[in-house]
């Protein structure tokens, strides 16, 4: 007999009973509709506990390997914890340990904490009650190895001044997170990879790179910076600093023609730019970060260029923040 | 006899169309202005659901889902060419994926069976 964990309630399900129906008969709250494995909408997280694999198929990898499943076609032979997916509501204290200038005006920040999270991933952080930012990650998940975070000022915004002007080393912050599915998966090594990326989502651009270099990923590497201001150009010299020279990985920068010109830098469109310099995307496995109106734009362009639905890998618009008037505090920590 | 659901492959063959059929629809002047703003993963979860019931897969809908699902959209001015639309380039899909003439007619007829709860009627 199976136990299951979900939001405060503890059920013993019975034998051959799903997860849903098992939740649902305890009075648990749980999206559905279709019941039969397709509309993915009883989507749900095991936190601790395998999930027998049926409960799994026609999810994304990144789904899979994050231990989502379907509630309706789920019946566990063990105990299992249970969470929503992409829940926000996971708090942590982190101190922050360095900050400085990088390029092209961008600020970095370095933060201490025991996150568990994947290159990609982003959180928000908290300053002061009122004050949240969401932020990508530009680190890699390694042990004894900061969080780091790449900001762009941007002027009369709180977090900014922030960043700028009244950060400390030895503050302390609170994250709220990880959430996002869009990381590195490793597999298919020989797929070629598009990284495409515009403003703040540009550091998770930057990890999910990494992320795949080090996993040894052998397929061709395009990274894509669609650059709005000089500050997007930033990544320049943290891309040159990664390069080997072994040509692992190519990085392009797309601007507006009067922005910048130079070796690595194309003016123009970006659809353009993938017509021109790839032709047919078919096969590809692509990663979007970025503002939602431009990262909705350059899906669809990866889309029509001939990339296939499933391959295109692009966090939904979640929303993550706290609802008005709600400050976060320790007492908020879920796990 | 096997639904054409199962005899394409399942699952995975409904990926397949979903790519064809979704990248038909969002180049089509016809329609495409229904799918603006929208998360395009999210949507083709739907359109998955949506060509997994009309070739004969399970059934994952209600009339009060088709119902629900698009009100908003009958509200925007979905009308019955719009439908019409949809249903010759979910056909155009099915033929691009080898799928036989009568088998193509019998899709679009289940397509077309959901036509008054889709437009509210």
């Amino acid at each position: 007999m199976a136990r299951l964990k979900f939001e405060g309630i503890e059920i013993e399900a019975t034998e051959d009973v799903d997860v849903l129906s098992a939740l649902l008969q305890a009075g648990a709250n749980v999206a559905f509709s279709c019941r039969i494995g397709v509309c993915q909408s009883c989507m749900l997280r095991s936190v601790k506990g395998d999930v027998p694999k049926e409960a799994q198929t026609g999810l994304r990898d990144s789904q899979i390997s994050e231990n989502f499943f379907l509630a309706c076609q789920c019946v566990p032979s063990n105990d299992i914890e249970i969470e929503r997916p992409y829940t926000t509501q996971h708090f942590l204290e982190g101190i922050v340990s360095s900050v400085d200038d990088m390029a092209d005006g961008m600020r970095r920040l370095r933060i201490d904490a025991e996150l568990a999270y994947r290159a990609g991933q982003y959180v928000t952080l908290w300053v002061d009650g009122q004050t949240g930012h969401r932020c990508s990650l530009a680190s890699l998940p390694e042990a004894n190895s900061p969080l780091e975070f790449h900001v762009k000022p941007v002027a009369g915004d709180r977090f900014s001044d922030w960043v700028t002007r009244d950060v400390n080393i030895g503050d302390t912050v609170r994250l709220q997170g990880p959430v996002g599915a869009t990381f590195y998966v490793p597999g298919h090594t020989q797929q070629p990879i598009i990284l495409a990326g515009t403003g703040s989502g540009l550091p998770a651009i930057y990890g999910i790179l990494r992320d795949a270099l080090q996993n040894a990923h052998q397929g061709d590497i395009h990274f894509l910076a669609e650059a709005q201001d000089e500050k997007d150009l930033y990544l320049r010299s943290l891309l040159s600093e990664l390069d080997d020279g072994q040509n692992r990985f190519k990085f392009h920068h797309i601007v507006r023609p009067d922005l910048a010109e130079g070796p690595g830098i194309y003016q123009g469109a970006m659809a353009d730019f993938i017509e021109d310099e790839f032709g047919t995307l078919a096969g590809w496995r692509s990663f979007i970060c970025g503002d939602p109106p431009a990262v909705e734009r350059i899906k669809k362009e990866i889309f029509l260029a001939g990339a296939s639905l499933n391959e295109i890998h692009s966090d939904p618009y979640y929303q993550i923040g706290n609802p008005p008037g709600h400050i976060p505090s320790m007492s908020d920590s879920a796990s | 006899m096997a639904s054409l659901y199962e005899r394409l492959g399942g699952s995975q063959s409904v990926d397949k169309a979903v790519d064809i059929f979704y990248r038909k629809v969002i180049m089509d002047d016809r329609v495409s202005s229904f799918f603006d703003g929208i998360d395009m993963l999210e949507q083709a979860q739907k359109q998955k659901a949506f060509l997994t019931v009309v070739m004969g897969g399970p059934n994952v809908y209600t009339g009060k889902d088709m119902r629900e699902g698009h009100k908003h959209l009958v509200a925007r001015g979905l009308n019955d060419s719009h439908v019409d639309a949809i249903i010759e380039l979910l056909s155009a899909t099915l033929t691009e994926l080898g799928v036989g003439e009568a088998e193509v007619k019998e899709v679009a007829d289940l397509a077309n069976s959901v036509r008054s709860d889709v437009l509210n009627r």
